[in-house]
């Protein structure tokens, strides 16, 4: 139908309904939006509201969001109770070890995967991705067992020292990211004398910084929350991280609700900050990851 | 391009990995479980987990008491109730066992069965007095009539009831010896109702042990746990009663009606609720109300008191027996008793110390019923040290709580459910 032979009114109708339209889309989106963030932020809000409730308004029923009285604290109790800030450094500590090993050795061995064919490459990969498959309850004895006999029980080692050798799941998200780099950039770095470690560290790496940060947030998270590792390898209290020192507030007869959750509020305040500072690259570094040249 | 820049990645990683061998060297030297090589400097290591938030803070000042007493250092390992077991055992496949442990009953059956615990049975008979232990204390410690484990402490689950209401129903304090209809009676009572809701119940859940303990004297098997009970006549009137109390009196509530909350009696939602002197400090500090304790109601001559205590073993694996042993006849008979009553309020198991338990900061009115109970009482932890046990344990529960919840015929379900766990786990 030619547009010119459309009544003027009728067009200006047309459009303004597909504008309204367009509107009410946006408000039923927004409307949803909304719905669904204060679903999903309520038992944060939650969390922060109890962390400063008295312990009796805790059990209160029917329960209450607002505290009666605001009992800021069960902050410093937190402190007196458990030793809160060496469990903090601690965790820090584990973690940018951590993170730092995980992205040092993953995207090493995911530019191998990526650009360098050797013989067999192919099952490699396919090995390195079937470690993916392996519950780690079933290693958890043998490899407790290695670092028994070297005498690192009770040391951070155990809890860091596997970041260095690499973990499947983030070399295969790294390579992924590497094989959209077009080869023509590898291919002019090495007419112009680069060589494979070159390429890597001046070309890929800098190219790389979504896929970078998303490996770098994923594992500080990973190493973060970790309860399991620090529980069976960590005896004295002294090192035990955030995650299994605050179980400490939880005792078998008695739990001091209050200051658990002062504590869970500041443990999760890293990972809160960690996730906005590193948002964008995050985004991007999971959508762009699926894509190949 | 510039060469350096790898070469600069390269050094950075051997400062990371050299960091991390630093590491290995600064944890190694005190820790690998605390075994040290000199023999003038012991220092022994207790497992444990954390009673309460501060718990394990006041111990350790308890242990060092034991330090001032005889230079022998202790050091905690401590970990989470829940995970306590998979620790342990972890640490038991690398043979890095503490020299002490504190025993989840649960588990008892299963870490003695597997070796990890040392045979006490001549040390007592030799070096401990065992007739200064309360009646019923050295079996918690004891399977198949041998002393596997010594008891720190030992008390009763009792009830908790608040005073205020029964004031306000125009009730009086019942009496220490008050039966199962007694009990009824005064659940119905304290139960309000308004507008057609309960807004106060008789009874928070009413848990399976003590009912069954009461009823017959049993739990779901006999204490040997070599023959499956629950299906016999008293048992099954005992879980009709739990049934009861929920489907026909509606004194107690269902999963639904106590809508998630951790502790009725305190949030005031139920008059009555099941305690231990474990939770007279919380119950001290959050209850807005008056409140006492008063023993478990009983059904007939078989009725029998629920018993709860803290056994306490020597690991298989400790290279300092001798003054493992030494820790645990302190801990268990020695001045460790009146420190842990002081420190912990724990309740010793000691007759000549027992009646202090009364004189603790939060012992309610009521607390020499307690006392009564663990001089004079017959009574038993309710839970077989077999292996199988805590299986069977779960697995009755569940269904326990099904009879409750769809209101079943509790005489046909038990049948059902004894059959199944007598066929299942090869018992009489």
């Amino acid at each position: 139908m030619d547009i010119s032979k459309v009544p003027e009114n009728t067009r200006k109708k047309k459009s303004r309904s597909i504008k309204q339209g367009r509107k009410w889309s946006k408000i039923i989106s927004y409307l949803l939006l909304i719905i669904l963030s204060v679903v999903f932020l309520f038992p944060f809000l939650w969390l922060v509201f109890t962390a400063v409730k008295p312990e009796r308004e805790v059990l209160t029923f029917p329960p209450r969001m607002f505290p009666s009285v605001w009992k800021w604290s069960n902050y410093p109790e937190v402190f007196k109770l458990i030793d809160f800030g060496q469990y903090y450094l601690n965790s820090i500590f584990v973690s940018l070890i951590g993170v730092f090993g995980t992205v040092l050795s993953s995207t090493l061995v995911a530019f191998g995967f990526a650009r360098l064919k050797g013989a067999g490459h192919g099952i490699w990969f396919a090995l390195l991705l079937a470690t993916m498959m392996l519950p780690s309850q079933v290693t958890m004895i043998p490899v407790y067992l290695i670092y028994s006999k070297l005498k690192l029980v009770n040391t951070f080692v155990p809890l860091t020292l596997g970041a260095f050798f690499g973990s499947a799941y983030y070399i295969f998200l790294q390579r992924q990211f590497f094989l959209t780099i077009p080869k023509s950039l590898e291919e002019s770095a090495r007419l112009d004398g680069a060589n494979t470690f070159q390429i890597f560290a001046k070309i890929m790496l800098p190219l790389s910084v979504p896929s970078v940060i998303t490996v770098a947030l994923l594992t500080f998270m990973g190493f973060w929350n970790d309860f399991m590792n620090p529980l069976i390898y960590l005896n004295d209290q002294s090192k035990y991280t955030l995650a299994l020192g605050i179980m400490q507030l939880q005792g078998s007869h008695v739990v001091a609700w209050g200051p658990l959750m002062a504590a869970s509020v500041m443990v999760i305040v890293p990972v809160i900050i960690t996730f906005f500072v590193g948002q964008k690259y995050f985004i991007q570094g999971i959508a762009t990851t699926g894509s190949k040249e | 391009m510039k060469k350096s820049f790898g070469l600069k990645l390269a050094s950075l990683a051997m400062l990371s990995l050299g960091l991390v061998a630093a590491l290995a060297g600064c944890g190694s030297g005190s820790s690998k479980g605390g075994t040290t090589e000199k023999k003038e400097d012991v220092t022994l290591r207790i497992y444990t987990w954390n009673q309460d938030p501060s718990g394990a803070k006041r111990e350790q000042a308890i242990f060092d008491e034991f330090t001032k007493d005889t230079g022998i250092k202790v050091k905690q390992v401590v970990a989470p109730w829940d995970k306590y077991v998979d620790k342990f055992m972890t640490m038991a496949s690398s043979n890095t066992l503490p020299d002490l442990t504190w025993i989840q009953t649960a588990s008892f059956a299963t870490i003695q069965k597997k070796g990890l615990l040392m045979d006490l049975d001549s040390y007592v008979k030799k070096n401990i007095d065992t007739d200064k232990f309360l009646p019923s204390a050295l079996k918690i410690g004891q399977i198949d009539g041998k002393q596997w484990a010594l008891p720190r402490d030992m008390s009763a689950q009792q009830l908790s009831i608040n005073t205020d209401m029964l004031k306000e129903a125009g009730l009086s304090m019942p009496k220490n010896d008050w039966t199962m209809d007694e009990f009824l009676d005064y659940a119905k009572k304290l139960t309000k109702v308004e507008n057609g809701k309960t807004t106060v119940f008789g009874i928070d859940n009413f848990y399976l042990s003590p009912l069954l303990l009461a009823y017959s004297g049993n739990n779901i098997t006999n204490p040997a746990g070599t023959k499956i009970t629950i299906d016999q006549k008293n048992d099954v009137a005992g879980v009709q009663f739990a049934s009861d109390l929920v489907n026909k009196y509606h004194v107690s509530p269902t999963s639904a009606q106590a809508q998630g909350i951790s502790n009725m009696f305190v949030a005031e939602k139920s008059a009555m609720a099941i305690c231990g002197p474990w939770d007279w400090q919380n119950i001290s500090e959050n209850a807005k109300f008056n409140w006492d304790v008063i023993p478990m109601p009983t059904v007939n001559s078989s009725s029998v008191q629920p018993q709860a205590g803290l056994p306490i073993g020597v690991t298989s694996q400790t290279k300092h027996k001798k003054e493992a042993l030494q820790f645990l006849k302190w801990l268990s008979a020695g001045r460790g008793q009146k420190l842990q009553m002081k420190g912990v309020g724990s309740v010793p198991v000691l007759k000549s110390q027992v009646n202090d338990v009364t004189k603790t900061e939060f012992a309610p009115k009521n607390a020499s019923s307690l006392v009564d109970i663990l001089e004079h009482s017959k009574m038993w932890i309710a839970a077989a040290y077999t292996e199988d046990y805590a299986e069977i344990q779960t697995k009755a529960n569940n269904e326990v709580s099904n009879i409750i919840l769809k209101n079943l015929d509790a005489k046909t379900d038990l049948k059902k459910l004894a059959k199944s766990l007598r066929s299942e786990y090869n018992l009489k």
